[in-house]
């Protein structure tokens, strides 16, 4: 898909994905965990990708950053990171751009460091992997990182190994690693999900203070609307491998469009909900990606669909201010049913 | 759900204790003590759900497990319907679990992945007496109704079933026994938004069947909310503060639950909380983020005095060496906090602070 008139000038966008679709080649068939998927995100701005486990927005995540092992393989589709295709990349290419101009935190902040290097050296590594410095100025510079990302004694927490540290500790040693090269653009794969609340606000609180002073970009993927309402200026929601929804963070959570969307925010327990009220569900689970339907992926699941719906897949409709929306019920071009049908 | 504030507690926990030894050395010696559990009491009157939350680590499992003497318990008692369970044995023992089931977090690993679902769930029949095959299928037949799965499922294996219909082969295999009493550890925390409401919903469908009694042990505490009547705040093995969940949410008085409260983030933008960096505006809507600093402290080696007292953003010199008493504050609300309640409050009062250990 081609760049809509609502997209922002080409300067501003850190990240471009176009038509991006990664799919797993396994032995029961093709798993279509991403099936074309768009969105931009400018310099200073957050992105939140969310959706349920499954949907493709880790796949998404790790595409971009082209680490995407068999069965699995990018397809189609273009990433550009500030005008460079990184899908046209040599390996050699990528790997002075991954962790350097583009870099990623994970989930698991346990199981994404080396448990038998300090956690200053493998700060430090990535520094002198990218960068023409001494090992000495390397590790001033890994001690600045630690120190920059609140975690107190930085010279002695330099020696620590990550068993040494706890899960908050080691999501701030995970961030400082990823920002020791000054990103253009971050991605945070669930930061905060196996951290406890009152350190995911420590956390939270730590990434939009550096994204404020970086002006980085940051793609933020959660399955966590709470996360998202803090943290973001833009949101796409992801289905079965598509984004279904795209809406600045105020439209999304006031006035969502796609049905999935509006299930989503109306099934979550909030502080709000009231505590004698049914909570709203969406029947049903989500399609097994090695047998989707050919219509649209949400319709079995959906309180509005309709013949056309189990036929053909909806395509992303431009609402204008920057709302794309992936609904037969919003596409003025598709016949809708006679209002008997529709109930 | 009705909850009968006058009537007997279904179940009473007094001065529970549970520390797990830490061994090491070279001859294995108990080196020291993980305090999960220190102090514990509360009861759970019939008809209610009472929520317990708190971080991990703080011991809200392991009061389950205790309750249930799945774990035996160092000191303190639990009587179940006036009958002290720690005292029981045998065959009494045994009647008595009928009475009181879990429901466990993981649907993945609390399933035997080499047995039928249906076996599964009618397990506890069996081990109950009752031979009769028949009958035994029949009434998994029957629970797997209930909780919305279909019967044919009752061949297949836990594998092919989603995290959200594992969840429901939990709860059919907990209420099987028509129990009283079941204690749900985090039951909705390992499952997709869209499913969790489906499971929430189920477990108040079921309760109001059933007049089910629920521990819900979780640490969502807008699930928490949702679910409970009361709730018990746990901070490192104590309960902090307990009371009826709309006077907990209205009127939080503990400095932890209020943290915790303000770290929640809410599914709406225009809530966003403010932090100091960006407070300067001042700006409408937002709640205030209280932003507690450092780590929860190992239960190894717990704080002495208020467990607190090393992240908390009012304590002073007396929280380091007093632990503070649980003490009605105001009616029916319970908190253990020298600034809030209790016989120290004077003291606290000419105590000098501790140093700032909080971003407001």
């Amino acid at each position: 898909m081609t760049a809509t008139a609502s997209d922002p000038p080409a300067d501003e966008v850190m990240l471009r994905v176009s038509g991006l679709r990664t799919h797993f080649f396994t032995a029961d068939g093709v798993v279509r965990a991403v099936d074309g998927v768009d969105f931009a995100i400018r310099r200073g701005e957050t992105l939140g990708l969310v959706g349920e486990s499954g949907c493709g927005k880790s796949v998404t995540s790790l595409s971009v950053m082209r680490l995407i092992t068999p069965p699995g393989r990018v397809v189609e589709g273009e990433i550009g990171l500030e005008g460079t295709n990184l899908l046209a990349l040599s390996e050699e290419e990528m790997y002075s751009i991954r962790g350097n101009r583009v870099s990623m935190i994970f989930q698991e902040p346990m199981t994404s460091l080396n448990p038998v290097f300090t956690v200053g050296d493998q700060i430090s590594e990535a520094i002198l992997t990218h960068e023409k410095v001494s090992a000495e100025q390397a590790k001033k510079r890994a001690i600045e990182m630690l120190g920059l990302v609140g975690i107190p004694q930085p010279q002695q927490r330099y020696n620590a190994y990550p068993h040494e540290l706890s899960g908050g500790m080691r999501q701030r040693v995970m961030i400082a690693m990823a920002l020791s090269c000054s990103p253009r653009v971050l991605i945070a794969d669930e930061p905060t999900t196996a951290l406890d609340v009152t350190i995911q606000a420590q956390i939270l609180e730590l990434l939009k203070d550096l994204k404020e002073r970086t002006r980085m970009a940051l793609l933020l993927i959660t399955h966590d609307l709470g996360v998202v309402a803090e943290m973001c200026d833009h949101v796409a929601v992801m289905y079965a491998g598509q984004i279904v929804e795209q809406a600045d963070i105020h439209n999304l959570f006031k006035n969502p469009k796609h049905p999935y969307t509006q299930g989503l925010l109306a099934s979550i327990p909030t502080l709000a909900t009231q505590t004698d009220t049914r909570l709203n569900v969406i029947q049903g689970t989500v399609p097994n990606l090695l047998r989707l339907p050919p219509g649209c992926r949400f319709a079995a699941r959906c309180p509005y669909a309709w013949d056309t719906c189990l036929e053909t897949n909806p395509r992303l409709i431009d609402l204008g201010d920057g709302r794309r929306v992936r609904c037969h019920v919003h596409d003025p071009d598709v016949p809708k049913p006679a209002p008997a049908v529709a109930t | 759900m009705s909850v009968n504030g006058g009537a007997d507690p279904l179940l009473t926990v007094k001065n529970l204790v549970k520390y797990y030894p830490v061994r090491g050395g070279l001859l294995y010696r108990t080196i020291a003590e993980v305090r999960a559990v220190d102090d514990v009491s509360f009861d759970v009157r019939p008809g209610e759900t009472f929520g317990l939350v708190g971080e991990s680590g703080c011991g809200k499992t392991t009061v389950g497990r205790t309750i249930l003497r799945l774990t035996p318990a160092t000191k303190g008692s639990v009587s179940f319907e006036g009958r002290d369970l720690f005292a029981m044995g045998g065959s009494d023992l045994k009647r008595l679990r009928r009475d009181m089931q879990i429901i466990f977090q993981d649907p993945y690993s609390s399933l035997d992945p080499r047995m039928p679902v249906g076996e599964i769930v009618g397990e506890g029949l069996l081990v109950h007496g009752v031979k009769n095959r028949k009958e035994r299928d029949q009434r998994v037949q029957e629970v797997m109704a209930r909780v919305g799965l279909r019967g044919q499922y009752a061949r297949r294996y836990p594998h092919e079933f989603s995290g959200g219909q594992r969840q429901r082969i939990g709860i059919a295999r907990a209420l099987i026994m028509r129990p009283k009493f079941i204690v749900c550890d985090e039951p909705v925390s390992a499952l997709d938004v869209s499913i969790q409401s489906q499971i929430l919903n189920l477990l108040r469908d079921l309760q109001a069947e059933f007049g089910l009694t629920y521990l819900f042990i979780a640490h969502n505490l807008a699930v928490v909310k949702y679910i409970s009547n009361r709730i018990g705040v746990m901070y490192l093995g104590r309960i902090v503060e307990l009371a009826e969940t709309s006077e907990l949410f209205a009127r939080p008085l503990h400095p932890y639950t209020q943290a915790l409260l303000s770290a929640i983030p809410e599914p709406d933008p225009d809530r966003r909380m403010m932090f100091d960096t960006n407070a300067t505006t001042g700006a409408t809507g937002g709640r205030r983020r209280i932003v507690l600093t450092g780590d929860v402290p190992s239960p190894i080696n717990p704080p002495s005095g208020c467990h607190f007292h090393t992240r908390c953003p009012v304590a002073r010199a007396i929280c380091r060496h007093t632990a503070p008493p649980f003490s009605e504050a105001a009616s029916r609300h319970h908190v253990a906090c020298h600034a809030v309640a209790g016989p120290h409050q004077a003291e606290y009062s000419a105590s000098p602070a501790l140093t700032g250990s909080l971003t407001r």
